[in-house]
Parts: structure tokens; sequence; C-alpha cells
């Protein structure tokens, strides 16, 4: 480029240039600690308010005191020192959401953090929303595929559902949560992940995965680190949440994840107690509950009138020594739509997803499950329970009646075949095949270690001989009695093969 | 105990001597003094004075206002300043402060209780770099 052309180009830009002369609403700094702020003036700034400091550093009036105002920094405090100028924006804090975020890993103010450049957004979003009200919303009827069995046939999700996925750490929350997502390819769906407070190093090791299996074409991530302040981790998930608000108002369906909603609420706890409110029960401020309610309340299922999109959000929660009667889980627990229970014996007994199935229930996922799902997985939670209690008494095989001993062996072969690979999605048509394999009895005789072998065997084997029952099952959601005909004889043949 | 702030002590410092004089005023303030030294306020003494003093010139409807600009300030643009100040404020008198502030480079910087003006040129020369540079 000449010279002659840089000239131009800057007389052009500066010809567009509009000096803004408004009246700014200030206050002077007063005290500067722990990423809090102190100020005073700001006599007509609002809750929630977006403020700036001459650093170019952003805060969030959260404290409307008598004399002062107690602001949280997003960015570096020490940049900031007593006696600096605030100023107030008149605006709620907003964030850049659009397409373009499709595909990054953002930070909670919209900056891009992977190094690809800088985002160009459609819009802007304020992070803090009033939730679509009843009138806005429908009933949840569709599913989200998780691909995961034990989920998508015992606690199945709906498009629009609040599903929590508690347990204690090291118990496969989150790979739940990416298995979640990798199985969303193709399914019309968009992905969050709200990191909150992870380390930077499962960050990029979750990041590299989804970029492995293609789902960051769709997954957008928004990072709060554990090196990032406290108020950057409370702002997260309210930022992750804004993005897919941009998608639902596209009529898009969102998949988000808040991994995890226990460090948000340290986070909240450590900003309240250094902006001096009063503690509560385990420390926590009073307003704990409204803090996640507020934020789940925007996961919805709009009627079509409204765009027809929805938010479905999978909160996480890590719970100390598996007590879920803690403040936070049973905070989050009465907020959501049911509860995915991880187990840590379970983990460790082998059985992956760890998924106590008596302590997971989802309440309004049924209705969103597909039909031949909802057939072949109907009695099974049942079977489940009924082997649970009678699992005890298995060890004294030699006296138990051959019914006691028909629903243990079930049991087992129920459990091992809810067991499942890590990043191993599957299909629901191959659900179903299974799952109507285990409680039609064809598994019965079928050695408990045979069982994984005996199921890919099977779902390759259906694949190329049961082509109808596919068919119906992946275009009708339910089979027909040809198909039904079809699949028996193909479990037929393919059990006399199989040794 | 709820704390007294240095603005409810002025405040109540303010409605004891309110419309009295003479024997009155001075047991008022014996009193004010009397408490601040109890309460252990007398370190937030100057605070005190502070708001007092805007709470007087919030309840007689006086705005002071600090001018700064780059040289000495137009006789017509003082008065096109109080103006503006008395209808924004509703105010029944406004007390300029003018200081002199070369680096402005021009214009003026006009801040009134917690409101700021800037229609320096320092001011529009820092909004066009950030135009530019987000351009």
């Amino acid at each position: 480029m000449s010279n002659s052309t840089i000239v131009e180009n800057l007389k052009n830009q500066i010809e567009k240039f509009k000096a803004d002369t408004k009246t700014e609403n200030v206050g002077i700094v007063t005290e500067v600690f722990d990423g809090i702020v102190r100020a005073s003036g700001l006599s007509s700034i609002k809750a929630s308010e977006m403020v700036t400091f001459p650093s170019g550093v952003k805060g969030v009036a959260l404290n409307l005191d008598e004399d002062s105002i107690g602001i949280i920094v997003l960015g570096d405090y020490a940049k900031i020192k007593e006696g600096d100028e605030v100023k107030a924006t008149g605006k709620i804090l907003e964030i850049p959401v659009g397409v373009a975020t499709i595909g990054r890993v953002l930070d909670v103010l919209g900056q891009p953090l992977d190094g690809k450049g800088a985002l160009k957004e459609s819009a802007f979003y304020p992070i803090e929303k009033v939730a679509a009200g009843v009138i806005a919303r429908k009933s949840v009827d569709q599913p989200v595929q998780t691909g995961i069995k034990a989920i998508d046939a015992l606690v199945p999700i709906g498009r629009g559902q609040r599903e929590l996925i508690i347990g204690d750490r090291q118990t496969g929350k989150t790979a739940i949560a990416i298995d979640a997502i990798l199985n969303q390819k193709g399914q019309n769906m968009k992905c969050v992940y709200v990191a909150i407070g992870q380390k930077d190093s499962k960050l990029r090791k979750l990041e590299a995965r989804l970029r492995e299996g293609g789902a960051m074409d769709y997954t957008v991530i928004v990072s709060a680190g554990a090196s990032d302040p406290a108020a950057m981790q409370y702002l997260a998930p309210y930022a992750g949440v804004t993005v897919a608000e941009y998608f639902l108002d596209k009529g898009e369906d969102v998949l988000i994840i808040y991994d995890d909603l226990s460090k948000h609420a340290v986070a909240y706890r450590e900003i309240s107690l250094l902006l001096r409110r009063p503690p509560g029960r385990e420390a926590y401020p009073g307003d704990v509950f409204y803090l996640h309610s507020r934020l789940l309340e925007r996961a919805c299922r709009l009627s079509k009138e409204f765009g027809g999109g929805s938010i479905t959000a999978l909160p996480i929660i890590e719970t100390q020594a598996g007590d879920i009667s803690a403040y936070i889980p049973t905070n989050v627990i009465s907020i959501t739509d049911g509860q995915i229970f991880l187990e840590t014996d379970l983990f460790y007994k082998g059985v992956r997803p760890a998924i106590n199935v008596g302590f997971s229930v989802s309440r309004v996922g049924g209705s969103a499950q597909i039909k031949a799902m909802k057939k072949v997985s109907g009695t099974l939670k049942l079977d489940l329970a009924q082997f649970r209690e009678l699992e005890a008494f298995s060890q004294f095989g030699s006296d138990l009646d051959e019914a006691t001993k028909a629903t243990i062996e079930r049991g087992r072969r129920a459990v091992e075949l809810l067991k499942q690979n890590q990043y191993a999605p599957m299909l629901v048509e191959h659900q179903v095949v299974v799952l109507y394999t285990l409680v039609k009895g064809h598994l019965d005789t079928v050695l408990v270690a045979k069982i994984k072998e005996f199921e890919a065997g099977l779902i390759d084997y259906v694949e190329q001989n049961a082509k109808t029952f596919m068919k119906q099952v992946r275009e009708k959601k339910m089979w027909e009695d040809d198909g039904e005909a079809e699949l028996k004889q193909a479990i037929g043949d393919f059990k006399k093969g199989f040794n | 105990m709820a704390k007294i702030s240095p603005k409810n002590t002025a405040y109540a410092i303010y409605a004891s001597a309110k419309g009295k004089s003479g024997a009155g005023l001075d047991s008022a303030l014996k009193n004010s003094v009397e408490f601040i030294a109890n309460k252990n306020l007398l370190s937030k003494s100057n605070q005190i004075l502070n708001e007092l003093g805007k709470i007087i010139d919030e309840d007689e409807g006086v705005v002071r206002a600090k001018v700064s600009a780059r040289g000495r300030v137009a006789s017509h643009a003082k008065m096109e300043i109080e103006k503006m100040l008395k209808e924004r404020h509703k105010a029944k008198s406004v007390i300029l402060d003018f200081r002199e502030d070369k680096s402005l480079l021009g214009g003026m910087k006009i801040e009134a209780k917690d409101e700021v003006t800037d229609i320096t040129l320092k001011n529009k020369t820092k909004q066009l770099q950030e135009f530019l540079l987000k351009n």
C-alpha cells in the first residue's frame, strides 16, 4: 500500500469519526483489594452496570451501598489505584455474540483465548437477562441424544431440559458432557461448553479432543480458568448462556454444559465475602440459590411463535464424599429437571459411566424419548432396581429359586450392557437393538464376560441383516411388525454363529 | 451493630442544628462534637465536614462545579456554563471553581457533583485514537 493510499484511508476514517460529548456519571476509587474496588460518587449507577477505569479495565457494580459502590474488577486490578476516576457506562455488561463464536475459545468478555485472531461478532448481548416467560415456552418433546445408553434409556434428556450431572471428583462427569457434545454431530444442535475454574491444561486437552472429533464445528468454549479472578469465574456461566441465547433467538437448539457450578458458587462466595455481604450456611451468601436459579431458568424450549429454539442445560456439580445433601447440591437438584448421579464405587468396580440408576432421574425427558426407546427401556429401570435388591443374595446362589436367579442373571447382563467406553457414543437405533436383545431375554444365554463382544458383533450383523428394522427406527422412530420379525430372525441367526 | 457512616453523622448534625441560632445552636453543636468523640469518629471529622458541606449545598440549592480549561474562560462562556448547570441540576445558584490545565489542549472539562462533561481536545483526541484503533 502506498503512502498516499494510507493517508487517504486515514482521512476517510477521520471524516467518519464523530466525537461523543455526553455528560458522564463518575466516581472516585477509594479502595482497591483482591479484585474488588470501592468507589465514591456514581450516584445514578444501577446494579450490575458496567464501569470503566482509566487503564481500560472494566468492572461491574455489585454492591450499591449508601456511601460507596462495590465493584468487581474484570481484569488486572493492580492497574487500578486509589484516586482513579471510575466511569459508569449506563449499560449492563455486554459480550459479543454471533456465528463467528463457533469453533472459538473465548473468555468471559468474549475475547478470544485461542490465538485465532479477533472475533467478527454479529451483535452484543447483555449477560444478564430475564428468562423467557411461561407464555413463550413449550413442553419438552424432542430428545437430546447423548449417545450414552444408560442416559438415553434410563434418564433421557429432552431439548430445553436442565439435567444435573452430579458426583464426586474423578467419576466421569466431564466425560459424560464431552460424549454428549461429540454425539451432537449432525443432530442440528449447537453446543456451548463453559469451563469454570478449570486448569488450563484440562481445557486444552478437552478442546483438542473436541477438535479431533469434529465437534468444534458446532461448539463454543467459554472459559474462566482456575488462575482467573473470582469475578471472571462468577460471570462465566452467564457469558456462556448469552452466547447460547444468540442461537436460541435464531430458532436453533443449543446444548450448554456448565462445568462446574460448585466452583461457580465458591467464586461467588469469595466475591460476596470480600464485598462484606453477610455469610449464611457454609459461608455462602443468602442469594446463592438465586445465583443458580436465574442462570438455569434461561434454559428453555420456546414455542414456534417465539422461534422454536431451545437451550438444554447440563450443569455439573462436584460433591464431597458423595454427599448430595450439602448446600449447593441440594439447591441445584431442586432447580433442575432431574439428575444423573455418578458414584465412585461404581466407577472403581468398572461400571463406566458410573451412573447410579437408583438415584438418577429425569423428570421431563421421558416425554421426549423416541417411541422405540421408550418401548425397550420401559421395564429396564425396574429390572435394575430389583437386581440391586437381590444382588446381595447372589453369593448364596444355590439357595435361590429359579425366578430370583433369572432376575439376578438378567440384571448382571443389563449392568454389563450399559457399560460404555469414553468417546464412543452410540447411535440411538443401535441402542434400541441392544436393549431389545436384553429385555426380550436374548442375552440370557450369553456369558456376562462375552456381552461386550456380542454387542459389537450384533450391531454389525443387524446393520447388514435387519435393514428394514433399522430404517423404521431411524425414520419413523418406531419399528413395525415386519421389522421386529426381521430383527428377531437376525438376532437368532447371529446367536447361532456366536461362541 | 450497624456502622455509623460519615454521611449519617453529617445528616444528624445538620438536622439537629438546622433553624437554630444562639444558645440553641451552641448546644446542638456541643452535643454533636460529644457524639463524634464518644463514637470514636474524630478521625473521620474531615469526611463528616465534607458530607455536611454537601448536605447544606443540596438543601440550599447550591451547585459547586470545577471547570478546567487550557487558558482563561471567557465571561460569556462562564455565564453559559452557569445557565447550563442551573438547568441541569435545578439549582438556585452555581459556584464555579476555574482551573488552568495546559494538558487539556483546548476546550473545557466541567465537573459538578458526580457528573463530568468533558469537551476537551485531549478527550476528543483520545476518542479518535480509540476509533482508529477499532476500525
